[in-house]
């Protein structure tokens, strides 16, 4: 049950090394893809956040937890939340409080109401997507990291 | 949308599921639960729901096998007697 | 950090103020201009003297022919809408389509001497009309994150909730 910290399998690496881009990908594509087929947010965000889970695995855990910082976590986990209600209340500024919250219609990106509100949809799937990534990823730190750094080291479990 | 295959694939998931429930090695029952996802998600393919079937399969079979692995990584991996 | 407090509390407060403001932005329920309560409107019918026909609980029989010539499902019983003169509801029988118990179905009106008929359900005008009024061909992510915008706005509201949870409870280093 004690995993190694500093030395990783040759074939672990390589293979996470030329898919973690791949991965990362598919996640983008999933999200931005969500208005003409299957995907969206959520689906998307999990994708993104296997990648970095794919990361962490493979190579060290302490050094995973270097490349995404636990500051810039919820930052970003908030961030999502804050895009998507922020989209919400666009289309109540933009109209002087006429329109209702989240009819993206009213939020002039373009100057049709249908495309608006297509507009408005992939924007609050962004976010939903970068709170998603980002819950999963932290989630999964909290889980699997020690306390490490030179404290003491608890105690494993007994099997 | 047919039948027997809907019927051959809840069986497996039947199956699985006992099988995850009467283990001992709690790693072995969390893996179990990854294929019962997966069994899962091609159920819901199966009943044309695409979406349903994509968010079990990235959630079910990819996040939550993680975090369980990694909670047992920190706890024990043998359910005591 | 004393004065990081006082701003953190300031912008709790401005956000109750702004979410109280939304919280009444919700339409009302039962508020007939409501998006989800329109009907679809299908076709008008020239149709004599078939009010009094429509009152006895009997379906005319040129309206089921001209359903039923459009593909759409057959009522069975027609009821007057109390109170009101001149409108109708159609109801469909029990294993019609995808309705497991018998439902409300067609709204006919009588308009000098034209019956409109038109359909309630919002799983209808889900199907027909999502793709004009949203410009978005998946039927489940306009209902995600249009129709329904809030019951989503709620959902990732869970998660982060869950995440900050998470982070108090399990995080054991002091950064942060």
């Amino acid at each position: 049950m004690k995993e190694k910290q500093g030395e990783g399998n040759i074939i672990v690496e390589t293979v996470a090394r030329v898919m973690i881009p791949f991965i990362q990908l598919f996640g983008l594509y999933v999200i931005t893809h969500g208005a003409g087929g299957p995907g969206g947010g959520f689906q998307g965000g999990v994708v993104f956040a296997s990648a970095f889970i794919l990361y962490v695995i493979a190579f060290n855990l302490t050094d995973g937890g270097a490349r995404f910082p636990e500051s810039g976590n919820i930052i970003l986990s908030s961030l999502g939340l804050y895009i998507y209600a922020g989209i919400g209340l666009l289309a109540i500024f933009f109209t002087l409080g006429a329109a209702q919250y989240l009819n993206y219609g009213f939020i002039p990106f373009t100057s049709h109401f249908e495309e608006n509100r297509a507009l408005g949809m992939d924007f609050v799937e962004i976010g939903i997507g970068i709170t998603v990534m980002a819950i999963i990823v932290s989630i999964f730190f909290d889980l699997a990291l020690k306390d490490g750094d030179g404290k003491e080291e608890e105690e494993e479990g007994s099997r | 949308m047919i039948v027997s295959i809907d019927l051959i694939l809840l069986f497996f998931v039947v199956v699985i599921a006992i099988a995850a429930i009467t283990l001992r090695d709690l790693l072995s029952a969390v893996i179990l639960l990854g294929a019962y996802s997966f069994l899962m998600a091609l159920i819901w393919v199966e009943l044309q729901s695409v979406d349903v079937g994509f968010t079990e399969a990235a959630v079910g079979a990819g996040a939550t096998t993680a975090f369980l692995v990694a909670t047992i990584s920190r706890t024990v991996r043998w359910e005591k007697k | 950090m004393n004065r990081l407090r006082v701003i953190a509390l300031i912008v709790i407060v401005l956000l109750c103020a702004l979410f109280v403001y939304i919280a009444e932005d919700i339409p009302v329920f039962g508020d007939p201009n409501a998006p989800p309560i329109k009907s679809v409107e299908l076709f008008t019918l020239e149709v004599d003297h078939v009010a009094s026909l429509m009152d006895q609980h009997v379906v005319p029989e040129k309206l089921s022919k001209e359903l039923a010539k459009r593909g759409l499902p057959p009522p069975s019983r027609v009821e007057k809408i109390p109170g009101i003169e001149g409108e109708w509801n159609a109801f469909i029988a029990k294993e019609e389509l995808h309705y497991a118990k018998e439902e409300k179905y067609y709204w006919i009106r009588e308009e000098g001497d034209k019956l409109r008929i038109s359909r309630y359900a919002f799983v209808a005008r889900w199907i027909e009309k999502g793709l004009e009024e949203t410009a978005v061909t998946n039927m489940v992510t306009y209902g995600l994150a249009d129709y329904r915008g809030y019951d989503t706005l709620g959902e990732t509201t869970v998660i982060f909730t869950a995440g900050v949870s998470v982070i108090l409870l399990l995080r054991r280093r002091s950064r942060l």
